[in-house]
Parts: C-alpha cells; sequence; structure tokens
C-alpha cells in the first residue's frame, strides 16, 4: 500500500473520530477493481476505503458546491489541480471556509480505457502539468518535491492557433456537430455551479433545449467565457464527453488569454477575484 | 517667395499632403510657438526659420517651402524635434522637403551644399567609405569655392588627418551593387510613399537606460570612415581602452560609409540600405554592434527603428541582395563602458583635470530612436571621465551644435557656432573639452584662431576625445595617444597638469 | 393584454424628410399589440402631447411608443405626458428615428423608412413587456461635507452654512485658503489677495454651523445621495488648540528650521509653526516628521543621537504642547459632498532645458509671487535668490508645463498670461527701474476687464511682450541667457535676465486621484476630476450627491472658482432642503432562486451598490441598493446565473427586441 494512501486514511480517520468534519469526500476503488471513483466516508472503518492511485481522475470539489451539502463540515481530497478549483469557489463564496482541504501530492492521472486495458499514458494535462503539490491545503500528505523543468502548458494549442480562423470554425462546427447536450461537461465542472444554468432557462430562453449546430456553439462558446478566468485546466470536462470533443482546447485557450492579458493563473490565490471581474487603474488593454 | 510679396494660401493642400505623408508627421498640429526657429542653430542666418518653413507648408505655399535655404543649410542637430510642443519631429520635416526638392527637381537654395552631398556619396558609391580629400577638392571646384578650407589643408596634411589616398576597402564592390540595385527600386512608380508613419512619439520624458550589461565582453566593431582618416587617435584610443578593460572589438570586415547626413536627406532608400549593410555584417558576428561616432550611432539606430516597417524592410532586403532581420542591437561607445569598470582600472587619476563634457547632438536624440541618456542634459561622459578621476562641469552647452557637416561648405557660420561652446567652457573654467564625435573634433579644435575673442586671453582649449583622456587614466602611454594630431596643441595643458 | 399607441413624429422636416412617416404608421399598425398608430408634427410640443393623452384616453392604451428623436432629448417630457394621462410613466417607450436614422440615412430615404420601422418595431416589443415602476424614497441627512479649504471650500461652505445646513470642512493643511493665500495680488483688480480672502476665512473659523476640521483627510466614503458615511483621519497636531492662546513663543523659539511650504521653497519655517500669519485656525501645528524630539524618539543605538529639544514644551504658557497626541479616526453621516481640492503648480524641474531646477535665479510664479508679497521670505522685496540684488531685467516665459504635448501637459491652464500680465505690472509698482520681457504664444485674457488689463502692462508698465516660446535658458557670467524667437518680426531673440519667471501650469492637488477613487468619482488623464456634462453640469460629478468646485476639475481663476463655489452650495442647498430623495426605479433586481452567491456583481460594480443577503434557506444572494444603483447594467452582463436583470431593460426586453427585428 502506497504511504499516500496510508496517510490519508490516517488523516481521514482522525478527522471523523474527533468530528471536526461530518464526513469526507475522497476515492475508493471503483467496481471494475481498478479505477478510482468517488466516495464519501461517514465513519472511520469508511475511512479505511480510501485509495488513491494514478487513477482519481475526478475533480472532488464538484460535491462541496451542491445545495444540499451547504451546513454540513467536510473533508475534501484534493490533487493540486482540484485544490485549484478550491480556491477559486472560495473567492467566490460557495462555501465556508471550515472545509478541511487534504492535499495529495499527486504523480499523474493515467488515461485508463473502462475496460481496464493497459493504457498508461499520463492524460495530456498531467504531461504538461508544473504543479504537482497542491497549493494552500490544509493538510499535506505526501513528499513535496522540486517542479521539474518548465513545460509549455499551452502546446495542446499551437496546431489550431496556427489555423486561419474559417479553418478553426470548420474544425469546431465539426466537433459541436456531435455534441448531443448531455451536459455532462458542465455537471462535472466545479466551476459550472449555478442552480439554473442558462442553457436550460426558458425565461429568457438563450439558447434552448433542441439540439441544433447553433445551439450547440451557443453552448459552448458561453459556457466557455463564463469560465473565462475561473477555468483551473482539470479537463475533467474533456474526460467526461461521451462523444470526445476536445472541451480542453477550448477552456485551455482561454486560460492562455487570460494569462497573456492580465498575467492571472485562476486557483492561485483564494482572495483574488478573476480579471473580468476587477479593475485595476494600471491596466491598459491593447484593443487594436 | 519674394520679401513682402502677397500669397495666396490654400487650405489642406496636396503639397501639404504629400509632406505630411512623406514625412509621418502631423504638420497641422504646429501652433507656431516658436520654439524650434528659437533653438535651431541657423535660425540666425536664413530667411526663413523652421517654424516659418512649416507655416509655409501648412499654407500649400510650395515653392517658398522647398525652395528656402534652411532645407539645405539644417544641421540635423534635431534641437527642433527633441522641443516642439506638439511632438512634431521638425527636422524629418526638413529632410522631407530637401528629399522632395530633389525629387521633383526643384533648383536647390544652397547649390553648393547640394553638390556636397552628391560628391560624398559618389565617393563611397566607388570605395564604400569616404575619400576625404577628394570629395573636399571636388567640392571647392564644382562648388564655386575654391579657397573654403584651404588654409586648413597644409595642417591638415602634416597632422596625416586627410589620408592621402582612399582607405582600402574590401566590401567596396559589394557596395557599388548596393547602389546599383537603390536606383533599379527607386526607378519604379511609386505607389504609395516609402516608410509610411513614423512611430508616435512617448509621453511624459523619461531619461532612457544607461548601464550596458556587464556580462557583454566582445562587441562588433564599426569604426567608421572618420575613424580611419582624420579621427584615427579616436579609434586608437578607443581600442587602447577597451583592450585595456577586457572587452573585445572585433571590427566588421568590408564594413561601408553609414551615408552620415548625405545619404538620408537624398535618398530614403539609400539612407537605410548603407547602414543596414553593416548591420547585417554585424548580424553575421552574432555580437552587438558599437560605434564610436555618433553619426554613425544615430544612421543605425535610425535604421534600425524605420526598418520595423516592412515595406521598407522589404525594400532594403532586396537591395542588399539578403534578408534583412533587423536583430543586432546598437550600443552608442558611451554606453559600451562601465563606469566602474573604469574606475577599478583607473591607474593615473586625472586629479586636478576640469573637463567639459561636450556630446553634441546624435548620440541622445531623438529620444525615442537613440534611447541613450537625456536629450538636455546627458550624464554618461560625465560619469566616465569623474569614474576616471576628473572633475567634470556642469554646463548647459552639452548638446548645443558644433555646426556638424557644415564646416566644409560654410566653414564660418559653424565656427561661429562652435565658438559659443568653446567661450562657455572657457568661462566656466574648463581645462579641455572632452568629445565624443570626430566632427565635433574637428569643428571645435580647427579654428580656434578665429575665436581668439571668445576665448579670452587665457588662450586656446584644448579639444580631446574622451577616449584618449580615459587611456590616460588608465595609464596608457601618452605618446600612443596621438595627441601631436589637434591643430589646437593640448599638450603644453597635460603636461602642465602632469599628465604627459 | 397589451394596448399599444404608436406615435410617430415628423419633427417638421427632420424626421418627415426622409423617413416615410405614413408608412411607418401604417406598418405599425400591423404590430402584434398594436392598436392604434398615428402621425403628429411636433410631438413634443403642447399640441401633440395633447394628441398623445388624447389618444391614450380615447383607444384605452395602457402602452405608449413614441416614434422621434433621442430619448435624451425627450424621454422626461413624454414620460411627463403619459403620466398626465394616467398611465404609469414607465410604460413608454422611444424609437429614435431621428439621430438614428433620418439625419444619418438622407442620402437612401427608403432605407431609411425600413429602418425606421424596424426601430418601431423593436420599440413595440419592448414595450409590451415593460412593467409598472414605482420611484423609491429614502431619506436625507442634513449635513454637508466640504473636502478642501481653498476659496472655493470657503465659498460653498459658507453658502451652505448661511442657509442654515450644518457644514464639516475638511482641509488637509494646517490652515485653510489654500493657493490664494500665497498670492501678493489678485488681477484684473489688483485687490490685495490676503485683505479679500482673510476676512472669509475668519468667518468660517467662527460661523456657529461650520465645523472646521484642518491637518484632516477624507480615508472612505460609503453610502448614496443623502445618505453618505464618511471616515476622516483627524492627523495629530500634537498641540492642544483648545487651550493654546496662539502668543506664538514656541515657534519663535523652535531650533528646527525647514523649506516653508507656504513660501514654495523659498523661505524657512519652524516645526512648530502656523503657515502664515493671518491663518485660521490661528493655532500652531507640530510637523512631526521633522521635530527634533521626534528624531529623538526613534533613534536607536547609543551613538548620535539628537537632542531632546522639546523647547516648545518647555516654554509654553499655556501648556498646550501634546507630544503624546495620535491620529484620530472619526466616522460622520453626511448628505452630501462638494469636492474643492484645489491645485498645484507643475514642476519645473521636468524642463532641463531651463535648467531642471538647477539655476536658483529661474523661479516659479508662485515663487515670484512670494517675493512679491509684503508677507514673504524677503519681506516684499523682489530679489534674485542667488545673490539677493534687485533684479532690473526679469524675464518670463510662459506655457510651462502647458500646450506641451512632451510634459503631459497638451491643455491651457488659462489663468498664466493674466498672472503673468499682473506680475510685470506688480515689478514695476515694486521697483520702476525693472524692465520685464514676457515670451508668449497667444494671449489668453477672456474675463471682463481681462484685455484691458493685459494691454496696461504692456502700454503703462512697458513690459515687452515677445511672441515666441523659449527654447532655452543658461546661465553666463551672472545673468541668465534667454532664447527664444519674435515670431511676429521673424528673428530668433535673446534676452540676458538678471530673473527669469516661468509660468508653471495648473494641475490638481497631489492626491486628487487617490481622492476621487475613494469617492468614486471619475478623473481624466490628468487627475482633474470629469464633470457631469462639462457645458450644462459643471459642479456635478458623476456620482449624485459629490459635487465640484473651482480648479479641481480644470484650470480657472478665481471669479470663476468662487462662483463655482456658490454653484455647488447651491445644488447642496437644494439637496439638503428636500425631507425625502426620490430614487430611480430603472435600476437593477436580483432573483434570489437564480442567484448562485458568487457575487461577481459586486466586485464589478462602479457604485458599490451591491452587497449581500442570506436568505431564510441559508443560502447567500446578491442584495441591490437601489438608491445607490445607477442602472449601469454591468452587473446584469456579469452575472453568469442569468439572476440579475435591469428594470427597463430586462434580458427579456432585449431578447424581444432582437427577435423582433431578426424574425
Amino acid at each position: 500500500m502506497s504511504d499516500l494512501v496510508t496517510g490519508i486514511r490516517a488523516q481521514v480517520r482522525d478527522l471523523l473520530a474527533r468530528r471536526r468534519v461530518e464526513y469526507v469526500v475522497g476515492y475508493e476503488t471503483g467496481s471494475d477493481g481498478v479505477n478510482a471513483r468517488p466516495f464519501f466516508a461517514y465513519t472511520t472503518e469508511e475511512a479505511d476505503r480510501l485509495v488513491f492511485d494514478n487513477t482519481c481522475t475526478h475533480n472532488l470539489t464538484k460535491y462541496l458546491v451542491e445545495p444540499e451539502r451547504r451546513g454540513s463540515t467536510i473533508g475534501v481530497v484534493v490533487k493540486p489541480c482540484d485544490a485549484r478549483s478550491l480556491t477559486v469557489l472560495l473567492a467566490e463564496h460557495k462555501f465556508p471556509r471550515d472545509v478541511v482541504a487534504i492535499g495529495v501530492v499527486c504523480p499523474g492521472i493515467v488515461q485508463r480505457t473502462r475496460e481496464g486495458g493497459d493504457g498508461e499514458a499520463p492524460q495530456a494535462r498531467c504531461q504538461v502539468c508544473d504543479q504537482h503539490t497542491p497549493p494552500a491545503c490544509d493538510i499535506l500528505v505526501g513528499e513535496a518535491t522540486a517542479e521539474g523543468p518548465v513545460l509549455d502548458q499551452f502546446a495542446r494549442l499551437a496546431p489550431l492557433e496556427a489555423q486561419s480562423a474559417a479553418e478553426r470554425s470548420a474544425f469546431w462546427s465539426q466537433q459541436f456537430e456531435r455534441c448531443l447536450r448531455c451536459y455532462a461537461c458542465r455537471q462535472t465542472c466545479p466551476q459550472c455551479y449555478c442552480d439554473e444554468c442558462f442553457a436550460e432557462a426558458l425565461d429568457p430562453e438563450w439558447v434552448g433545449v433542441r439540439i441544433g449546430r447553433a445551439e450547440n456553439w451557443l453552448f459552448h462558446a458561453i459556457r466557455c467565457f463564463h469560465l473565462a478566468g475561473r477555468c483551473i485546466g482539470c479537463d475533467e470536462c474533456e474526460r467526461v464527453c461521451p462523444v470526445k470533443i476536445p472541451l480542453g482546447l477550448l477552456n485551455r485557450k482561454l486560460r492562455k488569454e487570460v494569462l497573456d492579458r492580465f498575467e492571472y493563473r485562476a486557483g492561485t490565490r483564494s482572495d483574488e477575484r478573476p480579471p473580468l471581474e476587477t479593475f485595476r487603474k494600471e491596466e491598459k488593454l491593447d484593443l487594436a | 517667395m519674394k520679401p513682402r510679396e502677397t500669397v495666396a494660401p490654400s487650405a489642406m493642400s496636396p503639397f501639404l499632403a504629400r509632406v505630411a505623408e512623406h514625412s509621418g508627421q502631423a504638420v497641422m498640429s504646429c501652433y507656431q510657438c516658436g520654439n524650434c526657429t528659437a533653438g535651431c542653430p541657423m535660425a540666425h542666418t536664413v530667411g526663413l526659420g523652421p517654424r516659418q518653413v512649416i507655416r509655409a507648408v501648412q499654407l500649400g505655399l510650395r515653392e517658398a517651402a522647398l525652395g528656402n535655404e534652411l532645407i539645405w543649410l539644417c544641421l540635423g542637430c534635431q534641437t527642433c524635434t527633441v522641443r516642439c510642443p506638439r511632438e512634431i519631429d521638425v527636422a524629418a520635416v526638413m529632410e522631407t522637403l530637401r528629399l522632395l526638392a530633389i525629387g521633383e527637381g526643384v533648383k536647390p537654395a544652397i547649390r553648393d551644399v547640394a553638390i556636397l552631398h552628391r560628391l560624398l556619396l559618389e565617393s563611397v558609391k566607388r570605395t564604400g567609405r569616404v575619400y576625404e580629400l577628394a570629395v573636399g577638392g571636388l567640392y571647392n571646384l564644382l562648388g564655386g569655392r575654391p579657397l573654403t578650407n584651404a588654409d586648413l589643408l597644409p595642417r591638415l596634411l602634416a597632422r596625416g588627418k586627410l589620408g592621402l589616398f582612399p582607405a582600402r576597402n574590401k566590401g567596396a564592390r559589394k557596395v557599388s551593387a548596393v547602389y546599383g540595385r537603390v536606383a533599379q527600386i527607386e526607378a519604379r512608380p511609386v505607389t504609395e510613399p516609402i516608410g509610411g508613419k513614423a512611430a508616435s512619439r512617448p509621453g511624459p520624458r523619461a531619461p532612457a537606460p544607461i548601464t550596458r550589461d556587464a556580462a557583454v565582453r566582445s562587441y562588433a566593431y564599426y569604426p567608421g570612415c572618420s575613424l580611419g582618416a582624420s579621427a584615427r587617435e579616436y579609434d586608437v584610443s578607443t581600442r587602447l581602452v577597451f583592450a585595456r578593460l577586457g572587452v573585445e572589438l572585433r571590427e566588421l570586415e568590408g564594413w561601408n560609409c553609414c551615408g552620415a547626413s548625405s545619404a538620408h536627406t537624398t535618398s530614403k532608400l539609400l539612407g537605410h540600405a548603407l547602414p543596414a549593410r553593416n548591420l547585417q555584417l554585424a548580424e553575421e558576428m552574432g555580437l552587438p554592434l558599437t560605434t564610436p561616432c555618433p553619426a554613425c550611432f544615430s544612421r543605425l539606430q535610425s535604421t534600425r527603428h524605420a526598418l520595423r516597417n516592412s515595406q521598407l524592410s522589404g525594400q532594403v532586403s532586396e537591395a542588399l541582395g539578403r534578408e534583412f532581420r533587423n536583430q543586432v542591437p546598437v550600443v552608442p561607445i558611451l554606453g559600451a563602458i562601465r563606469a566602474e569598470e573604469v574606475a577599478a582600472a583607473v591607474r593615473r587619476p586625472l586629479a586636478g583635470l576640469k573637463v567639459a563634457c561636450y556630446y553634441g547632438c546624435l548620440f541622445v536624440r531623438p529620444r525615442e530612436v537613440a534611447q541613450f541618456d537625456d536629450e538636455e542634459n546627458p550624464q554618461t561622459m560625465d560619469w566616465l571621465l569623474a569614474a576616471a578621476g576628473a572633475e567634470t562641469i556642469d554646463w548647459a552647452f552639452k548638446t548645443e551644435c558644433c555646426g556638424a557637416s557644415l564646416r566644409v561648405p560654410r566653414p564660418a557660420l559653424a565656427a561661429q557656432l562652435t565658438g559659443r561652446v568653446l567661450a562657455a567652457a572657457r568661462r566656466l573654467g574648463a581645462d579641455c573639452v572632452a568629445v565624443a564625435c570626430p566632427m565635433c573634433q574637428a569643428n571645435l579644435d580647427q579654428r580656434q584662431e578665429g575665436m581668439a575673442e571668445a576665448l579670452s586671453e587665457r588662450g586656446a582649449m584644448p579639444v580631446l576625445y574622451f577616449t584618449q583622456l580615459l587611456a590616460l587614466a588608465l595609464g596608457l602611454p601618452p605618446a600612443e595617444l596621438m595627441f601631436e594630431k589637434n591643430l589646437t596643441d593640448p599638450l603644453p595643458m597635460l603636461r602642465a597638469k602632469g599628465f604627459a | 393584454m397589451a394596448r399599444v399607441g404608436v406615435f410617430i413624429c415628423h419633427c417638421g422636416s427632420n424626421i418627415a424628410g426622409v423617413v416615410d412617416c405614413a408608412a411607418v404608421a401604417s406598418a405599425a399598425r400591423r404590430m402584434p399589440g398594436v392598436v392604434h398608430a398615428e402621425e403628429n408634427n411636433y410631438a413634443c410640443s403642447e399640441v401633440g402631447q395633447a394628441a398623445i393623452r388624447t389618444a391614450i384616453k380615447e383607444h384605452r392604451l395602457n402602452r405608449v411608443v413614441v416614434a422621434s428623436c433621442s430619448p435624451r432629448m425627450h424621454e422626461p417630457t413624454f414620460r411627463r405626458t403619459v403620466a398626465m394621462a394616467g398611465l404609469n410613466r414607465y410604460l413608454m417607450e422611444m424609437a429614435n428615428i431621428r439621430e438614428h436614422v433620418s439625419w444619418v440615412h438622407g442620402d437612401d430615404k427608403p432605407a431609411a423608412t425600413g429602418k425606421a420601422i424596424d426601430s418601431v418595431r423593436m420599440a413595440v416589443a419592448k414595450v409590451i413587456r415593460d412593467e409598472r415602476l414605482t420611484p423609491g424614497k429614502v431619506g436625507i441627512t442634513k449635513r454637508a461635507l466640504v473636502i478642501g479649504g481653498g476659496i472655493a471650500g470657503i465659498q460653498a461652505a459658507l453658502d451652505i452654512a448661511n442657509a442654515g445646513h450644518e457644514v464639516i470642512l475638511v482641509e488637509r493643511e494646517p490652515t485653510i485658503g489654500g493657493r490664494m493665500a500665497q498670492l501678493d495680488k489678485t488681477f484684473p483688480t489688483l485687490d490685495c489677495s490676503a485683505c479679500i480672502l482673510t476676512p472669509r476665512m475668519v468667518e468660517v473659523g467662527q460661523h456657529p454651523k461650520i465645523r472646521l476640521a484642518t491637518t484632516a483627510q477624507v480615508e472612505k466614503v460609503s453610502g448614496f445621495v443623502g445618505n453618505f458615511e464618511v471616515t476622516i483621519r483627524h492627523r495629530a497636531k500634537r498641540v492642544d488648540h483648545s487651550v493654546c492662546t496662539g502668543c506664538g513663543t514656541c515657534w519663535q523659539k523652535c531650533p528646527e528650521k525647514v523649506p516653508s511650504e507656504f513660501d514654495s521653497g523659498l523661505g524657512k519655517r519652524t516645526c512648530i509653526y502656523i503657515p502664515f500669519p493671518q491663518a485660521v485656525p490661528n493655532k500652531p501645528v507640530i510637523d512631526w516628521a521633522n521635530c527634533r524630539y521626534q528624531r529623538y524618539l526613534a533613534a536607536s543605538g547609543a551613538e548620535k543621537k539628537p537632542p531632546q529639544c522639546r523647547i516648545c514644551e518647555k516654554l509654553c504658557p499655556a501648556g498646550a504642547i501634546r507630544f503624546q497626541d495620535e491620529d484620530s479616526v472619526v466616522t460622520e453621516q453626511v448628505g452630501a459632498i462638494v469636492v474643492s481640492t484645489g491645485f498645484q503648480a507643475f514642476d519645473h524641474s521636468a524642463y532641463p532645458e531651463y535648467g531642471g531646477g538647477r539655476y536658483k535665479d529661474v523661479i516659479s510664479c508662485l515663487q515670484l509671487e512670494r517675493l512679491l508679497c509684503a508677507s514673504g521670505p524677503t519681506g516684499g522685496e523682489v530679489v534674485r535668490p542667488s545673490d539677493g540684488k534687485h533684479p532690473k531685467t526679469v524675464v518670463f516665459v510662459s506655457c510651462v508645463g502647458s500646450r506641451d504635448d512632451r510634459v503631459g501637459r497638451p491643455y491651457c491652464s488659462k489663468v498664466c498670461c493674466m498672472y503673468m500680465a499682473k506680475q510685470t505690472i506688480l515689478l514695476k509698482e515694486h521697483d520702476p527701474e525693472v524692465q520685464a520681457y514676457v515670451f508668449y504664444i497667444d494671449i489668453r485674457a477672456g474675463g471682463k476687464d481681462f484685455e484691458e488689463f493685459v494691454r496696461r502692462s504692456q502700454e503703462e508698465y512697458g513690459a515687452l511682450w515677445l511672441r515666441g516660446r523659449v527654447a532655452k535658458v543658461y546661465e553666463e557670467d551672472g545673468k541668465l541667457i534667454v532664447r527664444g524667437e519674435d515670431s511676429l518680426v521673424g528673428r530668433p531673440v535673446e534676452v540676458a535676465a538678471d530673473l527669469v519667471v516661468l509660468a508653471t501650469g495648473i494641475e490638481p492637488s497631489a492626491g486628487a486621484d487617490a481622492l476621487a477613487r475613494t469617492l468614486g468619482v471619475s478623473y481624466n488623464d490628468y487627475g482633474f476630476i470629469v464633470e457631469a456634462h462639462p457645458k450644462l453640469r459643471p459642479l456635478e460629478s458623476n456620482t449624485d450627491g459629490i459635487f465640484l468646485a473651482g480648479t479641481v476639475s480644470g484650470p480657472r481663476d478665481i471669479p470663476e472658482t468662487v462662483a463655482q463655489g456658490s454653484g455647488a452650495a447651491a445644488k447642496v442647498i437644494g439637496l439638503l432642503n428636500q425631507d425625502e430623495l426620490v430614487t430611480d426605479p430603472m435600476v437593477s433586481r436580483v432573483d434570489p432562486l437564480r442567484c448562485s452567491g458568487c457575487l461577481s456583481c459586486r466586485e464589478v460594480c462602479p457604485f458599490d451598490a451591491i452587497g449581500s443577503e442570506l436568505l431564510r434557506d441559508g443560502r447567500t444572494a446578491a442584495k441591490v441598493n437601489e438608491s445607490s444603483c445607477k442602472g449601469c447594467g454591468l452587473c446584469v452582463v456579469t452575472c453568469r446565473s442569468g439572476a440579475m436583470n435591469l428594470r427597463g431593460f430586462t434580458d427579456q426586453q432585449l431578447l424581444a427586441e432582437v427577435v423582433a427585428i431578426t424574425r
């Protein structure tokens, strides 16, 4: 059993035992015996079901923003990327500060097929990850190590960026043609927490429920902009898409724009609001 | 425009539009304050000062604008540009008017100056560099001024300040080829003016960064034509100083004349092609480029600045026969020497020597092109000489024009300007004037007998290159520093102070 | 069921000359919800308005669209019209078919008519969804705050106080009086500045309704018109003014002298000081940063400890010195604020060609003013700072820091031509042998008696006015050589001067931009606070309840400043005389069911009008303060959840407009 797992279990047992939290959201091994899945540990016995390995792909902070979880004191196991979600959500007052964040030093998460096949390749986001130690956590499990050489976070975007606007438009048209508007991307994203999503509003009806290319474009474009400056790059949206639309590219592109224009990375500080909500006198946008 | 002749002004004339477009300046925003005229060294000698020439352009008075003397006598000192409250580059407008006059076949008001420029360019075309003796001689003949500067000739020859033969230059043929291609490009019908709009001037003044990067220990070295002939002592002392400080200077192989003021005021493309060729040579060496001559520096920087315009850059690449990438940083020599290194290497401090540091205009102007030191009150030379132990004076003539290129066609006028500079230095008790420019040195050094009144009874004012003074302080032997080249002998003063 | 009436105005030929109004009316009749459409020659006129009211009654209209000019022209007019006919005033929409159609598409009448019809269609779609809105009411605190105690603030404070309202006058310096107190005489009357100013200053100091707070600064402002909460820091004076008699013993004996700000750096003052003899309050304060006793207390380590001093404390007969005093921070409630923080002179060290501040005998106009002034550092003797000799040739250089793009000041400072003329006259009065030269670019003498005043300078007092900017000033043999041009004769000109006076321009006082940010008002690139409308609302900022007076909003002279002080006071009195304020109902509203509590709206609101509230189900939701909200809509576009909506411009209305012209 790895040190990470021992560490997590010990911490959670302690938290539950002294009733610091009511329950902890973590990972357990799923029914296929290979891939991890989210798990809610309410008792110290259940704490022993917790695991942490390179299949722990889910961003568990999603569970913290659900309405029925308000009022409870919760613990959550977070990878570094998930921890960035925490900071964004804290800045947006989505849960009280007494949440206990159990940060885990992350080895990188792999892509695994549902059949449990051998694909040990790390996920695209993990290949360029430059933050293996979760920032700003209440408890840290694992040895913080120095980061490796800085990798280009946005290398994946290069082929698309090299294309003309017409070519890119054609590319995304093709992608969105497949979209079923299942909203899995939205459902899995912690930063998508609106009680009534604009996509499903009837008064006014911004988008409409019909699955059509125009509606699909509008849904993704608006969602993308709602996430600008808030997306922390976990790429879970892309992973859960049943028709494999590369949503990670879209959101990562906006992350890049925000970084270039405002020198801002979402999730670094919990006392900071995203650039699109802040004004600084020194700020001068090149609007040419 | 004859005096008192009634003129018919026109608003928004095609001529005004042409001048505005070619110069890239908003000529209509001039509100005629007169700051340019007030600062112009030539204003007292010409009929129309710079303000009035701009007014003529504003009113569409083409004959007055293209036929006046000022556009030919303009020294390019940029004092007007630096001071204009509407941020108009007045010197650029003067240059544009001169180019338009040439292009439209208007008879130059000052014929001999036009001839001088042609001769200089012709010399560069043949040999790649300026052959001063021939240019001066032919100018005297063809310009109808046979005795101009003839009095200086014996003394200049005796001191080896004028090469009897043109300098050997490996790149000579290549330079000729550049001329050929430039002529071809200029012969094409013009669909739009080359160059386009100038970059906008920066707002409130801020002094530019000055100290050089300590990590740079090697420079590509562009001496410029004068340093091979009339200013050899500048070249020698510069090399000695750099060698002593442990910074390598590698001379560009086959470099050509930068074109000085002649090229860019008679042909815009040639004016950029000639410096650009040298930048390309530096790029091949992979080193930043330094030059001791402010005129060369100004041309190199102006070219770097102007060639951010891709259309012009394309034409220059075509003229050079190779793509011009505009990536080599250019550092003026005052910025390539660090005061701390001088202070650490001083062996014989220049204690007791009171120096007036004279910068001339081109190292620091205009601000956004030179991006070096302060336009009105520069300090770099003062710091270097203070590091060498000298006392430098605080004076108001650091950047007052010395008369520059007019010393050949109008020596008397140039002498007036330099007389004021020297008189100011003398009044403030300076022992000598330190310069960083071959033309300034020549102007200040060579005609001091005519300025006896200005210089008062204390006699002549020695004019030395700052590198010669630094070399003295670094312990280099005076005999190697060519003090005998000066027409106004500095040795008595140096000996009296114990430096030679 | 909506019953919409559409009224198409001809506006004479302004609209009808381009747009086919009959066709518009005909198209309108076929639009859903429209039960009546008619044309009108001048809808805004008596006749036109009456026609609208008649139609409302006759056709039982419950919504009105007026297709005419811009709402900025006549929205209030037509709102009144429908209100008079018994409709809620917010059930009226305007379609702009003049500024947006007939005035810009005169070259294509059919297209213009088509666009007019589309505009009307949009307005109809919008008006159907208009709700009845009721303006709110809010109480008013009957107290005013005036920030800045120069002549503008003094005038405003006196006028407000004399109208019976309480005023708090906050001034950063130890005395009120501002720039005017530094002047010797004022143009064009040549009144002694202190003589006309000080009686007002005393009046302020003694007025029962004015609370004077000097060495005080506003730190924080929150709230909204009629209900501001202001936090003021009263910096410690370290002298108890309730006990101090102003005898002057302390400042006569204080050993520490520093350059005097009041004398513009020309003279010195002591550390415990009053800035000038007629200061109000006429009691000293301690400049703690420079005080020897403070340095003694701050010094650590044994060597080189400064003397303890405390001479003032030892000598004060009233025992008024209080070294232990600390700043106090106080919160006040006020209903209106007047900002009158004044100006400072441009720092001429930005001009190295004029010496960059290095030449002692190149001085600023304010410094000359102090030399001229009998209560100045030289007792009214105009002498050269370098050697104390009387100058015989004085050269004035205009536009230093004005009309100059290079130093980032392209504007004209308005008063310099006049004060240069004044100073040439005063110089000659002091010394008949003085010859003044003025290098100018243009002479700006646009006020009453101003032109005549400038002529006096030239004709009676012999000042030589040379038209041309000065390029350079440098020292030579004890003189200052001034090089300029006389462009009228067309020659460069040189004058050897004994004294050079730079007409330094006007810029806002230091810290004015920070104060503007504290107050939440806009300011321009130079730091001048921006008026609500430069022509028609020069005394109001863009925040209701915050008024402007004096040079805080731009260069101006004393008569204008005083007029503005009184004008701002009138606005304040008008506000405070009411018992309650009516608030505009076209404000934002939160739908708590949709709000996700992220409070992004609060972050972006420029008017601090959004807070949060705890709902009964434990969620936090945003809450709009309807009195502060100005209806800008920034929160609406920021809200991702679609919870924020702007009454009168709801999302539903805007979408309906889009649908109306796209389907």
